[in-house]
């Protein structure tokens, strides 16, 4: 979980530096409060699967599960 | 040269009081924070304008050039990473033609700093005779900014751009985060009705690629009052904001487009209703900055009036 946590990190800044958007309106448009925002850019909460594809799917991002190998 | 004759009261890119050239915001985010003069006297007399003429969808008798920038000092080029947009007297039927792009530049002023609108880098500089031209930024090959017109004929060759709504499918086909780019097309779209942007059609407008290679919305790269100019249509797209637009109860009565017709049109392309409240609300908070910045343009008080007249004529239908 703890490794998702940071690729999660990563990908959320890295993609809204990308698309040049604030966190103020990110959390506008996910619906997801600004608070849960931050915590998933700095690698901090314990956030929902829904959280997560909801934030994800307005930075264009799909998740995807796949098997172990 | 005597740079103190040429001083002004304010920054001629963010229009700042207490700048006698270009601010420091307007210097970095322009000429990456190069001291680069507002007056242009070696380049106007040295510098050969023929082949720097950038070719592209001009009006009222503009000319664009392209710009490189060595060190602190401005040259033509036509692969420069700047774009200087200027209009010879004389030229054209429009009223207050010379003033087109110190109109501009009040309008895009306006997008970014109350409207919080994405766009592109901007300034005011002058010649020694005084005349305005706009030098901006552009957009660099590795964007490949692509306008919707040239979508559109790519997407659906022989049938052309002819509503709002359509930009808004094209980049439902084409963007990965599509409800940022609709979002960010809606502020424009606003926008332009509001500053009376007649002049703003598909080709003003367009997607950039990403590092990642997914398109986003290019941000705002020409908006102008056109009323200053000359008469003015609601929108520069025939169709308007959508099909049947014009035949809401709110358009018969006012004969013109209100916050009904803004807030459907919102709603058709897919942003969430409380998104659509947030944006109009947001425009008519603005009304009080936007007069400041219109009495601080570069423009001649006549001509600040008749944009003040027309920017509160549609205000009020957005309230």
């Amino acid at each position: 979980m703890e490794i998702l946590l940071k690729q999660l990190q990563e990908l959320s800044v890295l993609r809204r530096k990308e698309l040049n958007i604030k966190q103020e309106e990110l959390s506008g448009l996910t619906g997801i409060a600004i608070r849960t925002i931050r915590d998933i850019e700095k690698g901090k909460g314990n956030p929902s699967l829904e959280t997560i594809e909801k934030l994800m799917g307005v930075l264009g991002i799909q998740l995807t599960f796949s098997l172990r190998k | 040269m005597n740079r103190t004759a040429y001083s002004t009261p304010r920054c001629p890119g963010t229009l700042k009081k207490g700048f006698e050239t270009y601010c420091p915001a307007t210097l970095r985010n322009l000429f990456g924070g190069r001291q680069v003069f507002h007056v242009l006297p070696d380049f106007y007399r040295e510098e050969t304008w023929e082949p720097a003429i950038i070719p592209g969808p001009h009006h009222g008798g503009q000319s664009w050039y392209g710009i490189n920038q060595l060190k602190n000092r401005l040259h033509t080029d036509i692969g420069g990473r700047l774009m200087l947009k200027t209009v010879f007297p004389g030229t054209g039927n429009l009223r207050f033609s010379i003033e087109q792009p110190a109109n501009e530049h009040l309008c895009l002023q306006l997008a970014s700093q109350v409207f919080d609108i994405d766009t592109i880098p901007n300034a005011l500089v002058f010649f020694p005779d005084g005349q305005p031209a706009l030098i901006t930024g552009t957009f660099t090959p590795n964007l490949q900014f692509q306008d919707f017109n040239s979508l559109q004929h790519k997407l659906v060759p022989g049938k052309p751009l002819i509503t709002y709504r359509r930009m808004a499918e094209i980049i439902d086909a084409l963007c990965a985060a599509a409800l940022i780019a609709k979002e960010r097309l809606f502020r424009q779209v606003v926008f332009s009705w509001l500053m009376t942007n007649g002049w703003g059609h598909g080709k003003f407008y367009g997607l950039v690629k990403t590092s990642r290679g997914d398109y986003t919305m290019a941000p705002l790269y020409f908006a102008c009052c056109q009323r200053l100019h000359e008469l003015s249509s609601e929108l520069a797209l025939p169709g308007g904001l959508y099909e049947g637009d014009t035949a809401t109860p709110a358009f018969r009565e006012n004969g013109s487009y209100t916050r009904n017709e803004f807030t459907s049109y919102g709603n058709r392309i897919g942003l969430p209703g409380h998104i659509v409240e947030n944006i109009l609300n947001m425009f008519v908070n603005g009304k009080e900055k936007a007069e400041k910045l219109i009495g601080l343009a570069f423009l001649p008080d006549e001509a600040k009036a008749i944009i003040q007249f027309s920017f509160n004529e549609k205000w009020s239908r957005l309230r």
